[in-house]
């Protein structure tokens, strides 16, 4: 037989590829923090007169006892203990530049548009928030765990007594990197057989408190992130545990003025196209202001377990 | 059994009737940069209560102070140049001490970059195509303890070692309790066993530090009201 119509044959008819109506994103933790009561925002510098926000640190409320004095004299003053800590604000930014031809082939399932971009944006300020908060809480001076060694039951427990014995409020709020949730988890699954309770995330709870939320264990919020930091020359992660007053942090809204080509997204993020037109480009360009600093030293503790 | 020959040479090449061709390729050949996600360069920080056990020796657990703008204080020029002064005053403040990148001399430096914002220490190996990363802990903890030898950093004081002994029993301890059940912690058992003979060793070579003098009550002057 000879005149079949076989695909191969159908150069003219057929392309070589059809994009499929669905997507795949490229792996990437897109976990949100924040909304936890631990994690202290210092407010926008949005018209603060600098990028530098100073948070005061302040002795009363209780700091310090009253002293016994004899009747009849005079009490001595009392040093007011105060402190400090600045965040500075810095410009974080990303830019696509897509050529005409790019963006009049998009096709429906859309990724070179404004649409896909624009959220894109707002996700990636969120994530960038998560890896400064990160790359804070990994140096705390108090520490648990061991180079080498999977984190354990007994590690969480030590990080809390810490937390305790330093006077830090509740709720804690612990970030831990996948692979340290997972060695919790396998620890609280092999050796406590179920006798101290696991609070899942739930849908509410993870509308809140963001995707990155795995539930509560022993009254502690646990949040998990891939940008948790290696320690010890990749040897191990630091994760870590803390109350409010550990870690704060700071952004700035951006003023908007007036340009038609540019838009504020969830308040914080400047979203702006930028047309080149004689090289038929046009840049979608994102800006945020954020910033991240520890606070107070003791109100942290990093959890130090194998890689 | 019989012996692996070894590998014979190829056959010699016929003479060539016409040049020989090479096929050219357009396709975008694989990196060769490892798949590592962004980190930033960073300075080592030692803090005097921090102290880990690694390959056996007791060694800083050192901080890193990362330079990257908004975290810590840390500011950027325009041309890319890091502002560290405030950021290391308020470390400072907290106890901590910055280690030079280059503290084994002009020239060296104790990180290097893997690839375009890919920052890591000169102990970590990556590979191209992974993000697999390898560690030379015996090296770093050489290193470490050259820095003690070096006098750059002092070596820890009793006390930071008695505390470290005794939350390292405390994991032995609670770990050993559970490999009844679970006999798979034995290794994590015998790792922190490890650990507490390199901290025992430790405290044998120095013996007991020096507390800080201070002067005697005479109890007598606070009982004279009766």
């Amino acid at each position: 037989m000879a005149g079949e119509i076989l695909y191969s044959g159908l150069g003219d008819l057929r392309t070589a590829e059809a994009l499929s109506a669905e997507l795949l994103l490229l792996l990437q933790d897109r976990n949100a923090l924040p909304n936890h009561p631990a994690l202290l925002y210092a407010g926008s510098a949005e018209g603060r007169g600098s990028a530098v926000l100073k948070i005061p640190e302040v002795g009363l409320m209780g700091y310090d006892l009253l002293s016994q004095t004899a009747d009849g004299n005079p009490v001595a003053n009392t040093a007011l203990s105060d402190g400090s800590v600045t965040i500075t604000v810095a410009r974080y930014s990303k830019s696509y530049e897509a050529s005409d031809l790019a963006r009049l082939t998009d096709p429906a399932n859309g990724m070179i548009n404004v649409s896909a971009f624009a959220a894109d944006a707002v996700q990636s300020a969120a994530n960038t928030l998560v890896s400064l908060v990160c790359n804070v809480t990994d140096d705390f001076t108090s520490t648990v765990g061991s180079s080498g060694v999977d984190l354990s039951i007994a590690n969480f427990l030590a990080a809390i007594q810490t937390l305790e014995v330093a006077k830090v409020t509740a709720p804690y709020m612990a970030i831990l990197h996948p692979q340290q949730m997972g060695d919790l988890r396998a620890a609280i699954a092999a050796t406590s057989g179920g006798a101290i309770q696991w609070l899942p995330a739930s849908q509410e709870q993870i509308q809140l408190l963001g995707n990155g939320y795995r539930g509560q264990w022993l009254g502690v919020d646990i949040f998990t992130s891939a940008f948790v930091p290696t320690k010890n020359m990749g040897a191990d992660y630091g994760g870590a545990m803390f109350g409010r007053g550990a870690v704060a942090w700071a952004d700035s809204s951006i003023p908007d003025d007036g340009d038609p080509m540019q838009t504020i997204l969830a308040g914080k993020v400047l979203f702006e196209r930028d047309r080149t037109a004689k090289n038929g480009l046009t840049a979608y360009v994102s800006h945020a202001y954020l910033g991240c600093s520890k606070a107070i030293d003791a109100a942290g503790v990093t959890i130090i377990s194998d890689f | 059994m019989a012996k692996l020959k070894a590998p014979a040479e190829a056959p010699p090449t016929p003479a060539a009737a016409s040049n020989g061709y090479l096929p050219q390729f357009g396709e975008k050949e694989r990196s060769n940069l490892p798949r590592l996600t962004p980190r930033p360069p960073y300075l080592l920080m030692y803090h005097p209560e921090r102290w880990t056990v690694i390959a056996n020796q007791v060694v800083p657990l050192f901080g890193n102070l990362k330079l990257q703008a908004g975290i810590n204080r840390i500011k950027v020029t325009r041309d890319g140049k890091f502002q560290k002064l405030e950021a290391q005053a308020a470390m400072e403040e907290q106890g901590w001490q910055i280690i030079p990148p280059d503290v084994d001399g002009p020239g060296t430096s104790y990180l290097r970059q893997a690839a375009p914002g890919v920052f890591v220490s000169r102990w970590e190996t990556t590979y191209p195509g992974s993000a697999h990363i390898e560690t030379d802990s015996e090296g770093f903890a050489a290193w470490c303890r050259s820095l003690l030898d070096r006098g750059v950093i002092p070596r820890a004081q009793t006390y930071v070692l008695e505390l470290l002994k005794a939350k390292r029993q405390r994991e032995h301890d609670d770990l050993a309790d559970k490999v009844a059940t679970t006999p798979s912690l034995r290794a994590n058992v015998s790792r922190v066993a490890e650990d507490l003979k390199a901290i025992e060793a430790e405290l044998a070579r120095y013996g007991r530090g020096e507390a800080v003098a201070s002067k005697a009550v005479d109890v007598a002057d606070l009982l004279g009201g009766e």
